[in-house]
C-alpha cells in the first residue's frame, strides 16, 4: 500500500522535467525572503463553476438546468451581471456571466484584475472529493503522495530561509490542514485574534510570570528526543510561540478597505490575518485557506425554487465570500501591496451540466478557476465554445481545457521568481503552457 | 519479560550483583527503592529501555538535605523529602539503551557535597507497553486503572481486560450510569425541545460524557470509530442522531454487515447523502458513491462510475419520512424504485430490477456483496489499525486481522479482539507513543488523567451543562467537526499537528481547569470538578519532583523526559523555590499550575 509519509529526513523527489515556457527564468533572489505572495483559496466540496460563472446564453445550458439555473441579465437582482470585454482575454459575446451573488467581483472586473477560467481541471481526475483534493494539492497526479506543491516550493526555492524565523508560509484558519502544505517543511496554522489565536499567555496562578509557560514551552521544545514524532510536536510547539508573537504584533493593522469589512468567517478571517501580516512587513510568500462555508457540494436543492439565486444558506456563503476576496483586494490596493499579491481560487472539480433529480447537480470534471491581484491580466481564459454534449467530457462535464498547474505554475514563476528547473521539481512531469494571465 | 522479582538467572541480574547493590541499606547511607511505575521493592527490577524512574532514600536527610544523581555527563539535581528522605530523578532512554547503566548519586548538605554511591543496574527493553496500549483501548488512563496496572502479572491482567472490555454488558458501569450529573437524554427530550440546535449541542455533550466516564471503554472508542466511519450529519435530522449512535454502541462489536446496514438504514445517512431525493430517472449518485469510496470498498476498490450509477439505481428508493419537530423514520418507497435490472461490474452481480417492498432487498444484497469484499476487509481493517496501533499500517497487523474477518464473516468482536491481542501489541517498541491524539482524544484523556469531573451540580445543572460545552467548544475550535465532510474526521498525524489545533487544545484545557474558588465555595468561575490535591496525596515521593513525576506518568504513559520532570518540578516550586505540601496554602495553585504545563507537554500530545 502506498501511504503518506510525513516524517521524512529529506525528500525524494520525482525526476525533473523540462518546462517548456521556453523563457529566461526570473530570479529574485532575495535573502531576506521574496515580498511577493500567492494565496491559493480551496472551495472544497466541488464548487459549480457554471453557476458562480454561468454561460447565460448557452442553449445547453438553459435546457440543461430547468431548475438550478442563473438567468442572463435582465435588470432583476436574481439576475446575472454581465462581464463586459476586459484586458487581454475579452469576453466575446459576454458568453461568461457573473453569478449575482458575487457581484462584488465585478470592481476587480473592471479594474482588468480578474481571470476567469471555467474550465480548469488535470489529466486522469477523480470524481473523489478526497482523492481529487489530494491530486491537486500533492500535484503529482496522485493521491497519497508524500508533499504538497507549496511545500515542494519552501523546500526548493531558497531552503535556507526555512530554518531562520522568517514567516514565509502560513496555513489561516484552523480547518486548513490542506495537502498543498503536506511535506518536511513544517508551516503553522494560524488565524486572527478573534477568538482563535489568543494573544494572552497561557500562565495563570500566582507566582507566574506573564511569558513563563511559553519561555518554558520554547527551552523544552528545542530539545531532540529519540522519538521522531514528538520531535515534530516539538518542532510544532516551537513554531507556535513564535507565530503567536507575530500574530499579536500584526494584529494591530486595521483594515482598510473603503467600508467593507472581512466576513466572521474562516475565510475573512484568515484573509484579514494575511492582510496584517503583509501590512506588518512578515514575507509570506505562499498561503492557503479555505472557503468552504457556502456548502460546495450541491447534490440537492442548490435552488430551492427556480430563480431563487440570492436565497439560502449557500447562497449567502458565496456573497459573504464575494465581500471577504473584494475587502481583500481593496484592502491591499489602499496598503500599496496589491501588486505584490496573486490570489487564486479554485475546487476539486466542477460538477455535472445537466442537473440531478434532486434539482442539484453530481460531481463533474472541469471547474472554473479564478485569480486576481495586481499583477493578473483580467479576462477570460480559454472557456469551452459551448456546453453541446460532444463537446463535453464523457458526454456530461465541463472539460479539462486549463491546467491548474499552468495557473499555479505560472503565477510561481512570474511572480515569485520560481526557475523552470525548480518549476519542473514542483510539478513535475507537467508540460507548461504560458497562458500570460500574469504580468 | 514482565518479572518484577529477582531474576537471578538472567546475565543482567548477575551484573547487578556485581554493582553491589546488595541490602536496602547500601553505600554511605544512600539506597534505591523502588522505580515509580513499579511500586514493588524494585532494586532489581531492570530499568525499561524508554526512560525510567529510580526512587532513593537518604539517611538521616534534614530540611537542607538534596542530592544530585550523575548518568553519563548529564546531572539530574532532585530534592529529598526532609521526613522519609526520599528523592526521585528521572532517567532518559539515551542512557538506557546498553545492558547495564551506571550512575552516581552525591548528597548534598546545604551547600556541601556528602556522601557518594555508584550504581550499576541492569536494562531491558521496555516492559511498559502496557500504558501506551491504555492510552489507545480507552480514551485515556485514570489514575485508577493506571494503578492497577502498576502490578502483577501484566499481561494475564491486559487479556483479563480486553476480554471483559469485550463484552461490555460484563463491565460494571453504575457509577457512571447513576451519577447525578449524568445528560440523561431519552426520547422525551428529543421530542419535546423544539430547537434544533440546542438538541444539536446536548447530543455533542451527551456523547462526550460516554467517551470520558463510561467504564466501558473500548466500546466507547469503538462506537466513535463507527459514527466517525460511517461519517453523517444534517441540521434537519438532529434529533434522529442520537438513535443512530446508540445503534452503534449497542451493535460496536457486533457484524460489519449489521453496521452497515444500521448506517443505510439511518434517516441521518438518507439524508446527509442525498439519498431520500434519490429516485428512478431522478438518480442522485452521492449516497452511492460515499458507500463504495468510504464506508466499504474505498476508492481504490475497483469501481467506475458506470458502477456508482448502477449501485445509486440500487439504492433509489431508500428513503425517510417527512422530516418534521418530532423527527422522521426510515422510509422504503417502492414507487421511487428504478425497477430495471442492475449490474455492478467490480462486483461481478447482477441485481433483478424488484417492484414492490421486495425492491429494498436489492440494496441489502449489495449491501451483502460489499461486506464480503475483500477490498472492505482491506480498508476497515487498515482503519482499525490506524486507530489502535499506528499511521503506517503494519503488514502482519493487517494480515491478521483480514484473516480473523473472514474466518468470522466480519465479528468486530474477533477483529478487535486480533489487533488488541495480536502478540506485537503489547511488547513492539516500534508502535508505542507514534501516535498523535485528535482534538477528542486530546481532551478526553485530559479529563480522564486527572480525574476532573463537571463541577458539583446545581439545581438545573446549568454547570454540568456548560462544563461539556466549553469542552466540546474546545474540540470543534480545534479542527473537530460533528457537521464535517463524509470522510469523517481524520485519524492521521500529519492532520492535526498543526499550531492552531494545538493552541485550541491548550487554550481550551487551560480555561477549564482554572480555578473558581472563593472563600473555599465554588463561583461561577469554577469550570470543572478537579482536585489538585490528591495528586500530591498519591504521589509516591513527596517532593516536587515525585508530584511532577505523579502528573507526568499520568499524561505521558509513564513516557516523560528528565527536562520535562525539571520544568514541572520548577513549576511546582513557583519563584520562590520551595515546594512544600504540608502547610502550602498555595498547593491547590501550584499544581494546577503544573498540571497547565503537564498539558502542554509535547508528550501530552501523543499516545
Amino acid at each position: 500500500m502506498n501511504r503518506r509519509k510525513f516524517l521524512l529526513g529529506s525528500a525524494a523527489l520525482g525526476s525533473a522535467f523540462a518546462s517548456n515556457f521556453g523563457l529566461n527564468s526570473l530570479s529574485f533572489a532575495q535573502s531576506g525572503g521574496s515580498t511577493k505572495t500567492i494565496i491559493k483559496i480551496f472551495q472544497r466540496g466541488g464548487a459549480d463553476g457554471l453557476h458562480l460563472f454561468p454561460p447565460v446564453n448557452d442553449p445547453d445550458y438553459i435546457n440543461a438546468r430547468p431548475n438550478v439555473r442563473v438567468e442572463a441579465n435582465n435588470g432583476n437582482a436574481t439576475s446575472a451581471v454581465t462581464l463586459p470585454n476586459r484586458g487581454r482575454s475579452p469576453n466575446p459575446g459576454n458568453k461568461i456571466a457573473l453569478n449575482p451573488n458575487l457581484t462584488p467581483l465585478l470592481e476587480i472586473w473592471d479594474e482588468g484584475d480578474l481571470a476567469i477560467s471555467p474550465a480548469t481541471h488535470y489529466n486522469n481526475s477523480s470524481r473523489s472529493h478526497f482523492d481529487s483534493q489530494q491530486i491537486i494539492e500533492f500535484g503529482l497526479g496522485q493521491i497519497n503522495a508524500e508533499s504538497g506543491f507549496f511545500n515542494r516550493y519552501l523546500e526548493i526555492v531558497n531552503p535556507a530561509l526555512n530554518d531562520t524565523d522568517t514567516l514565509r508560509a502560513i496555513r489561516a484558519g484552523i480547518n486548513s490542514n490542506a495537502p498543498v502544505f503536506f511535506g518536511n517543511v513544517s508551516v503553522p496554522v494560524a488565524q486572527d485574534g478573534n477568538g482563535g489565536l489568543i494573544s494572552n499567555d497561557f500562565c495563570s496562578g500566582t507566582g507566574c510570570s506573564d511569558n513563563q509557560l511559553t519561555e518554558t514551552l520554547r527551552t523544552l521544545a528545542s530539545r531532540e528526543t529519540d522519538n521522531e514524532l514528538e520531535n515534530h510536536v516539538r518542532a510544532a510547539d516551537t513554531q507556535l510561540v513564535d507565530t503567536l508573537e507575530i500574530i499579536r504584533v500584526a494584529s494591530s493593522h486595521n483594515t482598510d478597505a473603503g467600508g467593507l469589512e472581512y466576513t466572521n468567517t474562516d475565510m475573512g478571517r484568515g484573509l484579514r490575518l494575511i492582510s496584517q501580516l503583509l501590512k506588518d512587513g512578515n514575507p509570506v510568500e505562499v498561503a492557503s485557506l479555505n472557503w468552504n462555508n457556502p456548502g460546495w457540494d450541491t447534490h440537492a436543492n442548490h435552488l430551492a425554487n427556480p430563480g431563487a439565486v440570492l436565497n439560502g444558506n449557500h447562497a449567502e456563503g458565496v456573497r459573504e465570500g464575494a465581500n471577504d476576496l473584494l475587502t481583500f483586494y481593496r484592502d491591499m490596493r489602499n496598503s500599496g501591496l496589491l501588486d505584490d499579491v496573486i490570489v487564486i481560487v479554485g475546487s476539486e472539480f466542477g460538477r455535472e451540466v445537466s442537473q440531478n433529480g434532486s434539482r442539484g447537480t453530481d460531481h463533474g470534471f472541469g471547474g472554473a478557476w479564478f485569480s486576481y491581484g495586481g499583477p493578473t491580466n483580467g479576462g477570460i481564459y480559454n472557456a469551452y465554445d459551448n456546453l453541446r454534449p460532444e463537446n463535453l467530457q464523457a458526454g456530461r462535464f465541463v472539460p479539462h481545457i486549463v491546467s491548474y498547474q499552468d495557473i499555479v505554475g505560472e503565477a510561481m514563476w512570474r511572480h515569485l521568481g520560481v526557475n523552470d528547473a525548480q518549476l519542473a521539481q514542483i510539478f513535475p512531469g507537467h508540460q507548461f503552457t504560458d497562458l500570460q494571465m500574469y504580468a | 519479560m514482565f518479572v518484577n522479582a529477582v531474576d537471578t538467572t538472567d546475565s543482567h541480574a548477575q551484573r547487578i550483583a556485581i554493582g553491589e547493590v546488595a541490602g536496602s541499606q547500601d553505600a554511605n547511607g544512600i539506597s534505591l527503592v523502588s522505580h515509580a511505575f513499579n511500586r514493588v521493592l524494585g532494586r532489581h527490577v531492570r530499568l525499561g529501555s524508554q526512560g525510567d524512574t529510580i526512587v532513593g532514600r537518604i539517611d538521616n536527610a534534614n530540611a537542607n538535605t538534596s542530592v544530585e544523581v550523575t548518568v553519563g555527563s548529564t546531572v539530574l539535581p532532585a530534592e529529598v523529602d526532609a521526613d522519609t528522605g526520599e528523592f526521585l530523578v528521572r532517567i532518559d532512554s539515551e542512557f538506557l539503551q546498553n545492558p547495564t547503566v551506571e550512575f552516581q548519586v552525591q548528597r548534598i548538605n546545604g551547600n556541601n557535597r556528602g556522601a557518594s554511591a555508584t550504581y550499576v543496574l541492569g536494562t531491558d527493553s521496555d516492559r511498559r507497553g502496557i500504558a501506551n496500549v491504555l492510552s489507545r483501548i480507552t480514551f485515556g488512563a485514570t489514575p485508577g486503572l493506571l494503578a492497577y496496572f502498576s502490578e502483577g502479572n501484566i499481561p494475564a491482567k491486559y487479556r483479563e481486560y480486553v476480554e471483559e472490555q469485550l463484552q461490555p454488558e460484563t463491565v460494571d458501569d453504575s457509577h457512571f450510569e447513576n451519577d447525578i450529573r449524568k445528560i440523561r437524554f431519552t426520547q422525551q427530550v428529543v421530542d419535546g425541545g423544539t430547537n434544533n440546535q440546542a438538541i444539536w449541542r446536548v447530543t455533542a455533550d451527551w456523547r462526550l460524557q460516554y467517551s470520558t466516564y463510561s467504564e466501558r471503554q473500548l466500546r466507547e472508542v469503538m462506537t466513535k470509530f463507527w459514527d466517525n466511519h460511517f461519517f453523517s450529519y444534517h441540521a434537519q435530522t438532529v434529533r434522529r442522531d442520537i438513535a443512530e449512535i446508540v445503534n452503534f454502541r449497542e451493535n460496536a462489536f457486533g457484524s460489519f454487515r449489521d453496521l452497515l446496514g444500521i448506517s443505510a438504514n439511518s434517516v441521518v445517512m438518507m439524508r446527509y447523502l442525498n439519498n431520500s431525493d434519490n429516485r428512478r430517472n431522478q438518480i442522485n449518485e452521492n449516497y452511492a458513491r460515499e458507500l463504495l469510496e468510504l464506508h466499504t470498498v474505498s476508492s481504490d476498490g475497483g469501481y467506475t462510475d458506470v458502477d456508482i450509477r448502477q449501485v445509486a439505481r440500487v439504492f433509489s428508493g431508500w428513503g425517510h419520512r417527512h422530516v418534521t419537530n418530532r423527527g422522521s423514520d426510515f422510509e422504503y418507497y417502492p414507487n421511487r424504485h428504478d425497477l430495471t435490472n442492475k449490474r455492478i461490474s467490480f462486483l461481478n452481480l447482477d441485481i433483478n430490477g424488484r417492484s414492490g417492498e421486495a425492491g429494498k432487498n436489492e440494496g441489502e444484497e449489495v449491501l451483502d456483496a460489499l461486506a464480503e469484499a475483500p477490498a472492505t476487509r482491506r480498508f476497515v481493517c487498515s482503519k482499525l489499525i490506524k486507530t489502535f496501533v499506528a499511521d503506517e499500517v503494519p503488514n502482519n497487523i493487517l494480515e491478521a486481522c483480514m484473516d480473523t474477518w473472514e474466518e468470522t464473516d466480519g465479528s468486530m468482536r474477533e477483529v478487535v479482539r486480533t489487533i488488541l491481542l495480536h502478540p506485537e501489541y503489547l511488547s513492539n517498541v516500534s508502535i508505542q507513543r507514534n501516535k498523535l491524539k485528535t482534538p477528542y482524544e486530546y481532551q478526553v484523556s485530559m479529563l480522564r488523567n486527572f480525574a476532573i469531573y463537571p463541577p458539583i451540580i446545581d439545581s438545573d445543572g446549568a454547570r454540568t451543562s456548560r462544563f461539556f460545552r466549553n469542552t466540546n467548544g474546545t474540540i470543534e475550535n480545534a479542527g473537530h467537526r460533528w457537521d464535517g465532510t463524509p470522510d469523517g474526521n481524520p485519524e492521521e498525524a500529519e492532520a492535526w499537528l498543526s499550531t492552531g489545533t494545538m493552541l485550541a487544545n491548550y487554550n481550551g484545557f487551560i480555561g477549564l481547569i482554572r480555578p473558581g474558588i472563593s472563600n473555599g465555595n465554588l463561583t461561577a468561575n469554577g469550570n470543572s470538578d478537579l482536585d489538585p490535591l490528591i495528586f500530591a496525596e498519591n504521589a509516591q515521593v513527596k517532593t516536587a519532583e515525585g508530584v511532577a513525576a505523579h502528573l507526568l506518568e499520568l499524561a505521558t504513559s509513564d513516557r516523560y523526559k528528565s527536562d520535562e520532570l525539571a520544568a514541572v518540578a520548577e513549576t511546582l516550586r513557583g519563584s520562590d523555590g520551595i515546594f512544600e505540601i504540608e502547610g502550602n496554602g498555595n498547593l491547590d495553585d501550584d499544581i494546577r499550575r503544573a498540571i497547565t504545563l503537564v498539558a502542554t507537554l509535547p508528550n501530552a500530545y501523543i499516545q
